[in-house]
């Protein structure tokens, strides 16, 4: 720990072995996920704030930076610390500095509070606002990951569920600015500490976090360990960065040792993925089996199933059966089915029962016919 | 009958006998003057074909002064074509810099509307790029960012300033970065309470623009009042010239004082003018002359709706064709009503002033105003409303039984002579201006020795330090609370946020149907009031003092109610005091105390209740007069029936001196006050901290006794009725004469 002549600097290296080395392919390879990441990451940044407000109006302070990086086998976290707020230009601008060094910023729900927050800052100060052009943002791909299985996707939710470590006294957010109005009044280190710890934790988890990610998204058998409801998620966020072919392989290892509902959710991605890439016999088997599994599921299958036998394979009969069927599940379900959804179905059996006829249809059933022709093949 | 014909046929009705002033203003031509060098061809082009061929003369000072680098405020009438003075030098400036912004502040958000129609026409026929935006309450959220980033020409109000733009500054970078023209209309308006506000946004405005770098111009725009420049001077603090010769072309417009006839010549009881009022619309209407009615508060347009809208049916008019148009409705209903009277489907309107700012809302032929619309300025607002320029239209003001109206109705050379009246304001009362500098530290931390325009605030920022609002470091005064300091200000009213009105008439679709001040809704919305909105009655069930809502339930009743507020004053410091004219500063305290159910159409007393609201105490200034001891001849109970008197006509006429309505003015009579010793009369701010009423008062004082003195002589009561010194007690004892001896003591000694 070290006290710079403008603002307080504190750092902190944490040992990680070889897993220091391994983050920067970790951010390339999850940036790579996104259409717009194709370059090699060499450089990147973790950036954490702590701030006197949730909104980023004038009257909002960033009052600690967290920044994390590699140096050599250690992992760096580097804080600024605001002790005097009228050193804030030389604080802005000693982040600034450090942050262009780098050629990737990596955060936890940046997009939406700490870019903002900083650029707030640095407008105010007129500085330059000049940041990485590459931003990963691990609270998205988080999410997708597993918002099923936790409530809340925070980080330290993430932490305790993911990561497995838990927080001995952690600092709640709200109770930040107040300790920092208290220090500058009081002048009391201690009191304001633990906001530090809880920012250094933070930078350090986000990385430990994007580890994490792209191990599992690298490797099924890592992931394998995660369960099947974490596999899903996964399966979800590939199949979402276009990656579709390994997401299939995520959804069939997730049926191993699945509840019914995770059986249902794989076997029905399994069957989109199919129908897509036009695998009509293999779809038809993997809908079918959806509603053993599910109620909630069932509808959707048995929709999806009315669809391929009344536009691919040409079965009006076939069709009308699912239609039909699918309208009894979706009152028998627990979740209240929406109007729209009940009416399209609706139109569907009214369609598919002129169609299955063998007589040609009447004038007035081919009005009918394409008043309610809602999709097409 | 076309309004020709009517103003004929009323000269010389039976209405001619209660006609006491009238005079016809005739037709002016045009005075037209070349287009300034200065400004762009492509713009000259684009009016030609719009069938503008030369500005008027007002119109091309103004613009050639703005183009010149020079605020300016442009007093001329309504319809006058004001809005091309500053839109010009605004596409002038985008035309040779597409970088530049202007920033465009109107009191209300329809105006804002009406304003970015205009202006678009004007673009349109330019063929440029320049983006115009509104950027309001009603302004979705998803569109408020390219207004920020791409806005040129941002039309907004002064509320949305303070609160949405200013504390985002950083995001709105690039208009404040580029700020070429702020243009301010309805000046007029931006005084009092409010425009001592507003005058505290512009001072955070200019600060945040200076940080940014730029030095925005002013274009001010206002209806006549005796004082623009100096209004504007305070308002903006820099330099401003006024354009006040106008050159627009007017039509021909007859102007009547009309004061309904005595029924009981003792009391000096007068037809009520609210009645008056109605049976004169309904002859317009009925003539199908397109009728505006102005009338003075939000009871009074609800009741005259009622009453027309009987009246029409009973016209075989359909109810619609007269509609009602006040602050309190929601934006569509507004909008609804706008159109209609475009449109020609409404002949009658019922309105209060919301009406009166420069809203297009087609055209108009007769102009009717309940009462003296309470500021001079107001009355040529509201007789600007009607009139065309081919033909001739009618202004009518009905005058009401109270003193001043009946003070006016007699002299009308105070109305129709020249401006004397003054748009006061007072950026440095202190409880606004503490408010302001809250809301600019936490906009962008304060220096040691910075000034807040040119306010002086050294110790307040100290204050604000002690109280842990403010953090001094190094030289700098940070904002370091959570709290959100704009939210916490509403510039409309000098204290706490409105109250919310719920309609509880059917559970399964309870509503907000509008919503009203604090100190208004203690004696309009207490439990068991009715309240009036739309025509219809609602009974309020409970006003919920600390949530800030009533709620309401419709009801069908053949009464309203008025409540009575308790007051109490004590004097604190003496600023100045000269003979028998004081002004200081004074506390006041309030409580709502009882109301009165009145029975509709007969305005007997049906009944009363109490009201159950806490007291309220405010510290303000005030001007008070003494008037010595008793009197050896007098009753203790006279005189003070007769300083009640004084103080009745004192307080009626004070406001037109002031440019305030009665209600920013209290007033307090006590025939020995503790701390004067003798019998004394306060007005005093009804604003806490005060917005300048008493000082101006204090100053105004030999005008003000005069005026008093005068009324009370002229008027042919017996002995005091509701337009001099107060309805009689009944007592029968010479209240007036009292009064009068009262007020000789206030006259200089000849």
């Amino acid at each position: 720990m070290n006290v710079d002549d403008s603002t307080t600097l504190y750092e902190s290296r944490v040992p990680l072995g070889a897993a220091a080395g391994a983050i920067a392919g970790a951010i390339s390879g999850l940036l790579s996920l996104d259409a717009n990441g194709p370059d090699a990451v060499s450089k990147p940044v973790f950036l954490d704030l702590e701030t006197t407000g949730l909104r980023p109006d004038a009257g909002t302070l960033v009052i600690v930076a967290g920044l994390g990086f590699v140096d050599g086998g250690d992992f760096v976290v580097r804080q600024w610390f605001l002790h005097e707020p009228a050193t804030e230009p030389a604080f802005l601008g000693a982040i600034a500095r450090l942050i262009g060094e780098f050629d990737t910023l990596v955060t936890f729900n940046g997009k939406c509070f700490d870019v903002p927050m900083l650029i707030n800052r640095l407008r105010l100060h007129r500085l330059s606002e000049v940041l990485p052009g590459r931003h990963l943002d691990l609270l998205y791909p988080a999410r997708r990951i597993w918002r099923r299985r936790l409530r809340r996707s925070d980080l330290s939710t993430l932490e305790a569920h993911v990561l497995g470590t838990v927080r001995e006294r952690d600092v709640p957010g709200y109770e930040i600015p107040g300790r920092y109005f208290a220090f500058l009044h009081e002048r009391q280190e201690g009191a304001f500490t633990p906001v530090l710890e809880h920012n250094q934790q933070d930078v350090v988890s986000m990385a430990r976090l994007a580890l994490t990610i792209d191990r599992f998204v690298g490797s099924l058998d890592a992931a394998r360990q995660a369960g099947p409801s974490d596999l899903l998620g996964l399966g979800r966020l590939l199949e979402s960065t276009g990656r579709a072919g390994r997401a299939v392989s995520y959804y069939e290892m997730a049926l191993i040792g699945a509840s019914a509902t995770e059986r249902a959710d794989a076997l029905s991605r399994l069957a989109d993925l199919a129908r897509k890439s036009n695998e009509l016999d293999r779809a038809i088997q993997l809908y079918a089996a959806v509603s053993d599994y599910s109620t909630n599921q069932a509808a959707s299958a048995a929709i999806a199933l009315a669809k391929i036998f009344e536009h691919h394979t040409r079965q009006p009969e076939r069709a009308l059966t699912y239609a039909r069927r699918a309208f009894a599940l979706m009152g028998a379900g627990p979740q209240n089915c929406p109007a729209w959804a009940m009416q399209d179905v609706l139109r569907r059996i009214a369609r598919l029962e002129v169609k299955a006829r063998t007589a040609p249809p009447s004038v007035e059933e081919l009005r009918q016919l394409v008043e309610t022709q809602v999709d097409s093949p | 009958m076309n309004t020709a014909q009517f103003v004929e046929w009323f000269r010389a009705s039976d209405h001619a006998r209660n006609i006491w002033w009238t005079q016809s203003v005739p037709a002016r031509p045009a005075c037209y003057a070349d287009w300034p060098a200065a400004l762009d061809d492509r713009i000259v082009t684009a009016l030609r074909r719009r069938g503008i061929e030369r500005p008027y003369t007002h119109q091309a000072t103004a613009i050639e002064r703005a183009l010149n680098g020079e605020n300016c405020v442009v007093v001329t009438p309504t319809a006058s074509g004001k809005t091309l003075c500053y839109n010009l030098p605004v596409l002038n400036a985008l035309l040779s810099d597409s970088e530049s912004r202007a920033l465009y502040l109107f009191p209300t958000k329809a105006l804002a509307q009406d304003q970015l129609a205009e202006l678009q026409g004007l673009i349109d026929g330019l063929q440029v790029d320049v983006k115009t935006y509104t950027y309001d309450g009603d302004t979705p959220a998803n569109a408020r960012r390219v207004v920020r980033q791409a806005g040129h020409v941002v039309i907004t109000n002064p509320d949305m300033l303070h609160t949405g733009i200013l504390p985002n500054h950083t995001q709105w970078h690039r208009l404040f970065a580029n700020l070429r023209f702020i243009v301010i209309d309805e000046m007029h308006v931006y005084r009092g309470v409010f425009g001592s506000h507003v005058a505290n946004v512009l001072r955070r405005l200019k600060r945040i623009c200076r940080h940014y770098g730029a030095s925005p111009r002013f274009v001010l725009a206002s209806a006549s009042i005796a004082n623009p420049e100096a209004l504007a001077r305070r308002l903006i603090e820099e330099d401003v010239v006024a354009v006040v010769e106008s050159g627009a072309p007017v039509g021909e417009k007859h102007l009547i004082f009309y004061n309904p006839p005595v029924v009981n010549r003792a009391l000096g009881i007068r037809t009520g003018s609210i009645g008056t009022a109605r049976r004169l619309a309904m002859e317009t209407i009925a003539n199908r002359i397109h009728t505006i009615v102005f009338a003075r508060s939000r009871l009074s347009v609800e009741l005259l709706l009622r009453y027309l809208r009987a009246d029409a049916r009973q016209a075989r008019l359909p109810e619609t064709v007269v509609q009602g148009y006040r602050g309190g409705y929601l934006p569509n209903e507004r909008r609804a009503i706008e159109r209609g009277l475009r449109e020609g489907s409404v002949l009658g309107v019922v309105s209060t002033n919301a009406l009166e700012l420069g809203i297009d809302i087609g055209s108009l032929d007769a102009c009717i105003m309940v009462g003296y619309p309470g500021t001079v300025a107001s009355t040529w607002q509201q007789i600007g409303r009607v009139g065309r320029r081919e033909t001739p239209s009618l202004a009518i003001l009905v005058a009401a039984s109270t003193p001043l109206d009946q003070f006016l109705v007699g002299h009308p050379d105070y109305v129709f002579g020249a401006a004397i009246e003054s748009g006061l304001i007072n950026p440095d009362n202190l409880l606004i201006l503490a408010s302001h500098v809250k809301c600019a530290a936490f906009e962008l931390p304060f220096r040691d020795g910075d000034r807040f325009g040119n306010a002086s605030i050294d110790s307040l920022l100290q204050h604000l330090a002690e109280q842990r609002i403010l953090y001094r470091s190094g030289d700098c005064w940070y904002w370091m609370t959570e709290s959100f300091p704009a939210q916490e200000v509403s510039l409309r009213t000098a204290a706490g946020e409105n109250v919310v009105i719920v309609d509880q008439t059917d559970p399964q679709a309870v509503r907000v149907i509008g919503e009203m001040d604090r100190p208004s809704a203690a004696t309009m919305l207490h439990d068991e009031a009715i309240y009036l909105h739309g025509a219809r009655q609602y009974e309020v069930l409970r006003l919920d003092w600390e949530e800030k809502k009533a709620y309401v339930r419709q009801v069908e009743v053949d009464y309203y109610t008025d409540a009575n507020l308790a007051v109490r004053l004590a004097v604190l410091d003496r600023f100045v005091q000269e003979g028998q004219r004081a002004w200081g500063e004074v506390s006041v305290t309030f409580l709502a105390t009882i109301f009165k159910k009145i029975k509709l159409e007969t305005h007997e007393n049906v009944g009363w209740g109490k009201i159950r609201l806490p007291e309220d105490t405010f510290h303000t200034s005030a001007y008070w007069v003494t008037l010595g001891d008793g009197s050896a001849e007098r009753t203790p109970a006279a005189v003070e029936r007769g300083l009640a008197g004084v103080a009745h006509v004192l307080a009626n006429i004070a406001p037109f001196f002031l440019m305030c309505s009665p209600g920013d003015l209290g007033v307090y009579a006590e025939t020995r006050s503790p701390f004067t010793g003798e019998a004394t009369v306060f007005l005093y701010d009804a604003v806490p901290g005060g917005v300048g009423f008493a000082e101006k008062l204090y100053a105004s004082h030999w005008q003000l006794v005069a005026a008093a003195a005068d009324l009370v002589r002229g008027c042919r009561c017996e002995d005091g009725c509701p337009s001099c010194v107060g309805a009689p007690t009944g007592e029968g004892d010479g209240t007036k004469a009292v009064a009068t001896e009262l007020l000789k003591r206030l006259l200089p000694v000849r």
